[in-house]
């Protein structure tokens, strides 16, 4: 029997994929046609099945001699679950053996002031992505409820590691190049982390136990992490100092509104850890517990945030997310030659250039700012009249 | 390039990429005059010659009508015109250089080589993106091995349509286009795989919208007989991406697939890389955007000068990168008549 995976090209998919496949099983993955398929190529162990989730057809064809269903696919697009349907009931007439379906603690929402998230608190989603993620909850717990549906939802914390190029590369871009000046607030929020690694022991074992079915298991590290911790296993992992000064809690926001304001007119390289909406959910006290997990799975997640950190800034500099910048010579760099940095008089017409550029960009801006203001009008004017 | 002697350019079509790129691009050579603008509509073959003050330049309502003396033309009509505009140029002997796609069908490539050869005269095609700084490093550094055996590529090319300011909209015509994103940005990465690690051989492709024959989307997944696996992805639709990656058993070479500043390497063999990890050469100046445009057109003056230079960008390489997507859609043409 195979094991399907929908959503296999996305981080955490690639990683399952992998993990089934190095564990013998026969993997299936459902990708939409245009998806980059290009780390499965070559590989006669992992099956390709184009298609969409929310397509019967494809759903039924995906199915065929599967056994258990891994979903992570989401189309942001859509509002609601009904996307999973069109799986749900052909997975219904299969008569599969487990369904994982991987939700989020973002289906809870914010916690309780001074409380931690557990898989009893409230459900109250703020974003549409925790939403839609509950809708699907909501989907499955019901036929689970209503025929047995062997369904088991994990809720995975922030997960990070190797191969996650979205939400915590820029943080660890920033702290790696130095380029992260201070620390938004005092740091002593805590964040739900969840090593890659950690969470695929954790699906494992709810995927094997019979216990688990029409159960909810949040996935995270061993123990939440305060702001300050992770900024400053970053920059151990990455070899330089961590960023002494912190902009008091009060001051993050309008810093960072300031900031990306000055970024939309182009006065200074967007500087994306500090983007409103990521100040923001870095600043979130969010501390999630796995008493669960560990109760009734023995979830014990092995990887701590150090060695966690460490991997994924290797696997960040072998792969080209963290790099050093040189300037080109104009000829190809001599092999044998050691890296050099830039000299003296070097640094300093650099410097020069960029201050000359700034000082550039705020008369230009002096121009600029006024025309935004009157397109915007314009444009306000033309699509929404009075 | 000489300044005594200039080689006579004729501009054959004045839409968007000779306006914005070839052009700019011949003005700043010391070594061309441009002798005659054509196009269907006189009056902006005229204001092109205002634009880039070529005062000498005859203008044209067709391709036949450039003066004998003219020794080169570009040819940037719109695709399906290629084939035939060229042949007419080639074979009064004025060396061509043709906007990419070479044609839309195998039929017209291999007429305009013949057409080349029996007018004796040089047929190069627009295929710019090996004459980019950061291609031709990664050429360079796959040619030395650096990354050892290649064994994946990636790519993508995609952005919104609204971006390329056509004045025609021939793009949005299969029958004067000959196909969608596939052939229009696809010949670009086709053509850079064929030249970085050889011919590749069509896996599967997709497409969307499916049965259109203007395609907005396209993937293409592909092995080369040195067992390179790839895969490239296109779209008008949406911003993909646009890296072009190189994966081989010591490391990996990315740059970016529209903008080229700069080249990320990362190899066991390069000492820069070995405590860094990966390093990235960024070019201290922003290059000009007609760069490579001007590099080709250098490259394609030198050939018809007849000076002993490798040309890179032959009409025979070109019909190789036409001939893959004609495989590529005769694939989408397949899937679509036998349903799922």
């Amino acid at each position: 029997m195979k094991t399907l995976v929908t959503g296999g090209t996305g981080f955490i998919g690639r990683h399952l994929v992998d993990r089934l496949a190095a564990a013998g099983t026969s993997v299936r993955c459902l990708v939409r046609p245009l998806s980059d398929t290009a780390a499965f190529l070559g590989r006669p162990e992992i099956e390709l099945v184009h298609g969409d989730v929310g397509d019967r057809a494809a759903a039924a064809a995906a199915l065929d001699r599967v056994d258990t269903v891994y979903h992570l696919a989401i189309d942001y697009s859509r509002q609601t679950a009904d996307d999973l349907l069109p799986l749900l009931d052909a997975c219904r007439e299969r008569g599969i053996r487990r369904f994982v379906y991987f939700s989020s603690v973002a289906v809870a929402g914010t916690p309780p002031r001074g409380g931690a998230v557990s898989e009893s608190t409230p459900c109250r989603p703020t974003t549409e992505y925790g939403r839609q993620k509950l809708l699907a909850e909501e989907a499955l717990l019901d036929a689970h409820a209503r025929e047995g549906f062997p369904v088991v939802i994990v809720r995975p914390t922030s997960v990070y590691g190797p191969g996650e190029t979205n939400f915590w590369l820029p943080l660890f871009r920033a702290v790696h190049g130095r380029r992260l000046p201070a620390r938004f607030g005092d740091g002593a929020n805590l964040l739900s982390l969840c090593f890659i690694d950690n969470l695929l022991d954790g699906v494992a074992l709810a995927a094997q136990s019979e216990s688990a079915i029409g159960r909810i298991y949040i996935l995270s590290d061993a123990r939440p992490y305060s702001c300050r911790e992770v900024i400053d296993a970053i920059a151990r992992a990455s070899q330089v100092p961590p960023p002494r000064r912190a902009i008091p809690n009060a001051l993050a926001m309008p810093v960072a509104r300031v900031l990306d304001y000055l970024w939309r007119f182009d006065v200074i390289e967007p500087v994306t850890p500090f983007l409103p909406g990521r100040v923001r959910q870095w600043m979130a006290h969010c501390p999630c517990g796995v008493d669960r997990a560990h109760r009734e799975l023995g979830y014990r997640p092995a990887v701590d945030l150090a060695e966690g950190v460490r991997r994924t800034v290797d696997w960040y500099r072998g792969h080209g997310f963290l790099y050093r910048t040189l300037p080109w010579g104009g000829n190809a760099p001599d092999a044998s030659a050691p890296a050099k940095s830039l000299r003296p008089r070097a640094r300093a017409l650099d410097f020069a250039g960029r201050s000359a550029t700034l000082g550039w960009k705020l008369v230009a801006l002096s121009w600029r700012v006024p025309r935004k203001i009157v397109r915007r009008v314009r444009r306000r004017l033309r699509w929404e009249p009075a | 390039m000489s300044r005594d002697r200039k080689t006579r350019l004729a501009i054959v079509g004045c839409g968007a990429v000779a306006e914005r790129f070839h052009l700019p691009a011949a003005r700043g050579l010391a070594g061309v005059q441009v002798c005659a603008l054509v196009d269907r509509d006189r009056a902006r073959a005229r204001s092109l010659l205002f634009k880039f003050g070529c005062r000498d330049a005859k203008i044209c309502g067709d391709a036949a009508e450039v003066p004998p003396d003219t020794e080169a033309a570009i040819v940037a009509v719109p695709n399906a015109h290629h084939g035939p505009v060229a042949c007419g140029l080639l074979k009064r002997g004025i060396h061509v250089l043709c906007e990419k796609p070479m044609a839309t069908t195998v039929d017209d490539c291999r007429a305009m080589i013949s057409a080349a050869e029996q007018g004796r005269a040089a047929l190069v095609v627009g295929h710019h993106k090996r004459f980019v700084p950061s291609v031709r490093q990664a050429k360079t550094w796959v040619e030395q091995g650096v990354l050892g055996r290649v064994h994946r590529i990636s790519g993508s090319m995609g952005m919104p349509w609204q971006s390329w300011p056509s004045r025609t909209r021939f793009l949005h015509d299969a029958g004067l286009a000959g196909g969608g994103v596939l052939i229009d940005s696809g010949v670009h990465l086709i053509d850079l795989v064929l030249w970085l690690v050889g011919a590749p051989e069509i896996l599967d492709c997709r497409a969307t919208p499916e049965g259109r024959p203007v395609e907005e989307e396209a993937k293409l997944e592909f092995r080369t007989a040195g067992g390179v696996f790839g895969s490239l992805r296109f779209s008008r639709r949406r911003m993909l991406p646009n890296l072009f990656r190189i994966e081989g058993e010591r490391g990996f070479i990315e740059f970016d697939s529209y903008d080229y500043p700069s080249v990320k390497v990362s190899s066991q063999d390069l000492a820069v890389c070995r405590d860094a990890g990966s390093v990235c050469f960024r070019w201290p100046h922003r290059p000009p955007s007609t760069s490579p445009y001007r590099y080709q057109l250098e490259h394609f003056i030198r050939c018809v000068r007849g000076a002993p230079v490798d040309v890179q960008n032959s009409g025979r390489e070109a019909a190789r990168t036409i001939e893959i997507v004609t495989v590529a859609y005769d694939t989408l043409r397949l899937r679509s008549a036998v349903p799922a």
